[in-house]
């Protein structure tokens, strides 16, 4: 059994034009200890599909699913109850500004130790105990005096090392981490990412990394899902998405990184398609990618489905890009 | 903490030397002679007259008159009325108090009930009781509330005769001002009698308190409303629900402490809206405060009355302000300074 | 080659478009509006609608209650007061009192207060500070009190208690002119202008108050909303309109004495009143909403 299991999810909002879709009958799984990317650009739905996860979307969102489990465990099987207490302690979740997501009015250590106080540790000096070594954990010196301190009186940096020291007070078995260094120095980025990735080899706990940056999961992951307004695009293990996409949109991502060493000219443009996103109510007919897409023809106006390509994994595409041969030194 | 503390008094007082300041000004604008206005119709000429006129310094500089017009009321002077012939600050000591009482106990109203519920229309965002609660808030935010108070009296006083018309106790009860709060004071009046009295004044009190609640309440439920909706919204919320926190202590605990913090400051707005209410419940309730004495004041130009009385509630309300930035400042972490 | 279109456009609609998109849904900002263009049209009218004189005294007919009680007659809709004034038309003729009065109020402190926000917001130093402690001083003093004040001053009478409430209102004004041009001029596209050599009043007029229109809009709202009720307030105390005038306040003062002989005319100006502001208040939430940059869509 899996992890994470997702079956034909489906999110809707209500608008005043009726319900719109911003997730879009998503199937995924994932293996206990497995890192997952999860790479799309903004509004395509993978921040909704984490909260889904979660259990966190807003109340006038609607979800539907064939299959949703977590841990073993079917979620749609639960009360409303039973499901939130499940979810905190099989999973946890970090966002992208770290800032925000931390309580302004309470200090570190009363975030921790409610945290702890939720998983079980009663007393007030075995939660302060458990506090400090949560902090030295994710890699905070000096612990004993962030405890008493206040989340503005931090920096980014440190507010995401301490929402991490949070997410695993529960020891959970998936940690969902929704972009969570987009909004940090590129320095620090990359410390969250190899805290991130120690956690999910000491710990096996699975790890699904929302991010809109190809270059941030590189080798750390094992597959790759791309999605692209609500749905999802490609769905491979992730050597072979980097050495060869086959789904233009993927191909586009990758292209659209600059690579350091690579000779740059003068003038030279980097690749980006043409046009931005589809607003979510004004999609569309047939392939989604369509209107931006560089091979779009005349039966991309037929929606494409997700399928098997060989050796490879699945692609949503009519005309799916052939196997990249090795690169010419 | 010294740091605040000392940047709040140092904004009071330049609010305070401002007010009087402007307040000397207004009194240059006034037509007519000066000595006439502030002391009656002394004869020009007479002993009173020209006595009076030194120390207002008439004929001296506009600064010099203003060094005069600041020393005086510094020293608590802030003349005689012209009617009573008393100190404009003892009769301001006299009536203030009713109208402290009034005040505190609508402000209790429009807090608790105001806050409450705001937090459950934004909880029930969308449902019928966020519906109810927006619209008679939108009445109530739209009140002319000296027409409400007519129609209270009208309808609780006149028809059912639930409470009484006018004013703080019955005359029927002597009660000496010990404290100046009706409420305190008849508790001690009649051991005799136990409560009667204290249920007397209080019954006496609920009908005005409420109708000068009105406009705050609506006002305070309205933004409790939107902030709270808007701190529910907030990152830091979806990470208490992912660990588990349970929604009541969201909403009351890490919610609400956030959702208040930036309402405090309007909060302490309304002491001015509240004080203006003031005036026109005292008016239809016969309720013997300072609006009721200034509007009087302002009928029998008794000038001195009213310009010292109108000084001193902006004295107070500078107070109020004042405090509400060092409760606003005690109460947001994020005014602490870093570490 | 050969281009095929494969994919619609959906225009997305300009500014002004959108706003009242957003607006029109808004059910109760719609009925305040409506309601509000009805009383402006009943105020600009009032000579034609109303269908008496409203200081005409029919001696017979002394508080006569409305044509819903058992013993009113449909001669009087609304009844009459303690003098036998038809209420229906005073209250008509008052709504020309009442919201001409209030658009005044609201004209004079918009404008002096945009200047003055204008210069404290552009013109750093000694200037900004004198403007902006003043203020300070008049938001200090309780606005009913301090129109009070200034009509004591002055005499009772309408003028006076027009300028008085503007004077109230002033500061707001001021202040949010003078906060948002302060927010506006930090933004990168204001330091683009200058950079470019734009002069403080070009900047002023093509850069900033465009941006600013949306917060002063939704003030003028609630600046008139207050006008309305303070005017009221200040003739229902006898210190603004003076009682043969049928100014909604100076009504329901007059009728105080007989509230409860005839209810009537207390109850139906009052409404008047309430249901203007309401529909005032109504319409600024509205328009805040539909202003809003944050798209509350959902």
């Amino acid at each position: 059994m899996s992890l994470l299991h997702i079956e034909n999810l489906t999110i809707e909002f209500p608008t005043h034009k009726g319900y719109v879709r911003v997730v879009d009958k998503v199937s995924l799984r994932m293996k206990s200890g497995e890192v997952l990317g999860v790479v799309g650009e903004s509004g395509s739905g993978k921040s909704m599909l984490a909260l889904a996860v979660m259990g966190l979307l807003a109340p006038n969102a609607k979800l539907t699913a064939d299959f949703l489990s977590l841990n073993h465990q079917d979620l749609m099987k639960l009360t409303k109850e039973q499901r939130r207490s499940f979810i905190a302690q099989n999973a946890s979740i970090i966002f992208q500004k770290p800032e925000n997501s931390l309580n302004p009015c309470f200090s570190v250590g009363d975030q921790l130790r409610e945290s702890l106080k939720l998983n079980g540790v009663q007393r007030y000096r075995e939660q302060q105990k458990k506090a400090i070594e949560l902090l030295s954990d994710v890699g905070i010196s000096d612990p004993e005096t962030r405890l008493s301190q206040y989340p503005h009186q931090l920096s980014g940096g440190m507010n995401q090392r301490i929402m991490i020291a949070m997410a695993i007070a529960s020891k959970p078995k998936l940690l969902i981490a929704d972009e969570p260094t987009t909004a940090l120095d590129v320095t620090i980025q990359a410390q969250i990412i190899e805290l991130l990735l120690q956690l999910n080899t000491d710990n096996d706990m699975g790890l699904m990394l929302i991010t809109h940056d190809f270059a941030l999961l590189s080798e750390s992951t094992q597959r790759v899902c791309v999605m692209y307004s609500g749905q999802i695009m490609e769905n491979a293990n992730s050597q072979n998405i980097l050495k060869s996409p086959r789904h233009p949109y993927s191909k586009a991502l990758l292209e659209s990184i600059p690579h350091i060493g690579e000779r740059h000219h003068m003038g030279e443009r980097l690749f980006s398609l043409k046009g931005t996103i589809p607003a979510i109510d004004h999609l569309p007919v047939g392939c989604r990618l369509g209107p931006r897409c560089p091979r779009a023809a005349k039966e991309c106006v037929k929606t494409p489905r997700l399928e098997a390509v060989k050796n490879h994994g699945l692609v949503r595409c009519h005309f799916p890009l052939p196997e990249a041969q090795e690169k010419e030194a | 903490m010294i740091r605040i503390i000392l940047r709040q008094l140092s904004i009071f007082a330049s609010s305070l030397l401002g007010i009087i300041f402007i307040f000397f000004l207004l009194t240059q604008l006034i037509p007519g002679d000066p000595v006439v206005l502030n002391y009656g119709n002394l004869t020009p000429g007479s002993f009173e007259y020209e006595r009076a006129a030194e120390s207002l310094g008439v004929n001296q500089s506009f600064f010099d008159q203003f060094y005069l017009y600041l020393k005086r009321v510094l020293s608590g002077d802030f003349g005689y009325s012209l009617i009573t012939n008393r100190s404009v600050l003892d009769e301001f000591l006299t009536f203030f108090p009713a109208t402290l009482e009034l005040s505190i106990f609508a402000s209790l109203i429009a807090l608790i009930l105001g806050v409450s519920l705001g937090v459950f229309a934004a909880v029930r965002k969308g449902t019928w009781l966020d519906n109810l609660v927006m619209s008679s808030s939108l009445v109530g935010y739209s009140m002319p509330i000296f027409w409400w108070g007519m129609l209270l009296i009208l309808f609780f006083s006149l028809d059912l005769g639930w409470a009484p018309v006018a004013g703080r106790i019955s005359y029927v009860y002597d009660i000496e001002p010990v404290t100046g709060f009706m409420l305190i004071d008849s508790l001690y009046a009649y051991p005799k009698y136990e409560f009667a009295a204290f249920y007397n004044a209080l019954s006496h009190l609920v009908l005005p308190a409420f109708v000068l609640a009105t406009v705050p309440l609506a006002a305070i439920a309205r933004m409790t409303r939107s902030s709270m909706i808007e701190v529910l919204n907030a990152d830091y919320i979806l990470t208490a629900k992912a660990k588990g926190v349970s929604d009541t202590k969201i909403i009351w605990v890490h919610g609400l402490r956030n959702a208040l913090i930036p309402m405090v400051t309007i909060i302490g707005l309304q002491s001015s809206v509240l004080l203006t209410g003031a005036i026109l419940t005292e008016t239809i309730f016969a309720w013997p405060g300072i609006g009721k004495w200034m509007v009087e004041a302002i009928f029998r130009r008794d000038f001195p009355t009213i310009q010292g009385g109108v000084l001193l509630i902006a004295f107070f309300v500078v107070l109020i302000n004042a405090s509400v930035d060092f409760l606003y400042a005690v109460i947001n972490p994020r005014m602490r300074r870093p570490k | 080659m050969n281009e095929v279109i494969l994919y619609k456009e959906t225009p997305i609609p300009g500014r002004w478009k959108q706003f009242w998109g957003k607006f029109r849904r808004n059910k109760g900002a719609l009925s305040g509006f409506i309601f509000l263009c009805f009383m402006v049209l009943m105020a600009v009218f009032s000579p034609l609608i109303a269908p008496f004189d409203p200081a005409e005294q029919f001696t017979e007919y002394l508080r006569t209650p409305p044509a819903w009680y058992e013993n009113g007659i449909n001669h009087f809709i609304f009844g009459t007061d303690d003098l036998g004034r038809d209420l229906l038309s005073r209250v008509i003729h008052g709504s020309r009192l009442s919201l001409g009065l209030s658009a005044t109020v609201v004209i004079i402190a918009a404008s002096l207060g945009i200047l003055l926000g204008a210069i404290a917001g552009l013109l750093r130093g000694t200037l900004e500070f004198i403007i902006l402690r003043f203020m300070d001083v008049i938001l200090a003093i309780p606005s009913l009190l301090l129109a009070i004040v200034i009509v004591a001053i002055m005499g009772p009478g309408l003028p006076n208690a027009v300028y008085a409430v503007a004077i109230v209102l002033i500061p707001h004004f001021v202040r949010i002119v003078r906060a948002a041009i302060k927010e506006e001029m930090s933004k990168d596209y204001v330091i683009a202008a200058r950079l470019d050599g734009a002069s403080p009043i070009r900047l002023f007029t093509h850069s900033i108050f465009p941006n600013i229109l949306p917060p002063l809009i939704i003030q003028l709202t609630l600046a008139f909303s207050t006008a309305l009720v303070d005017i009221a307030a200040l003739g229902f105390l006898g210190l603004g309109a003076q009682p043969p005038n049928p100014e909604w306040g100076t009504i329901l003062s007059q009728s105080r004495d007989f509230i409860q002989l005839a209810p009537w005319t207390v109850t139906i100006p009052g409404l008047a009143i309430l249901l203007t502001v309401m529909s005032i208040n109504l319409m600024g939430d509205g328009l805040r909403d539909a202003l809003d940059p944050k798209d509350h869509r959902e």
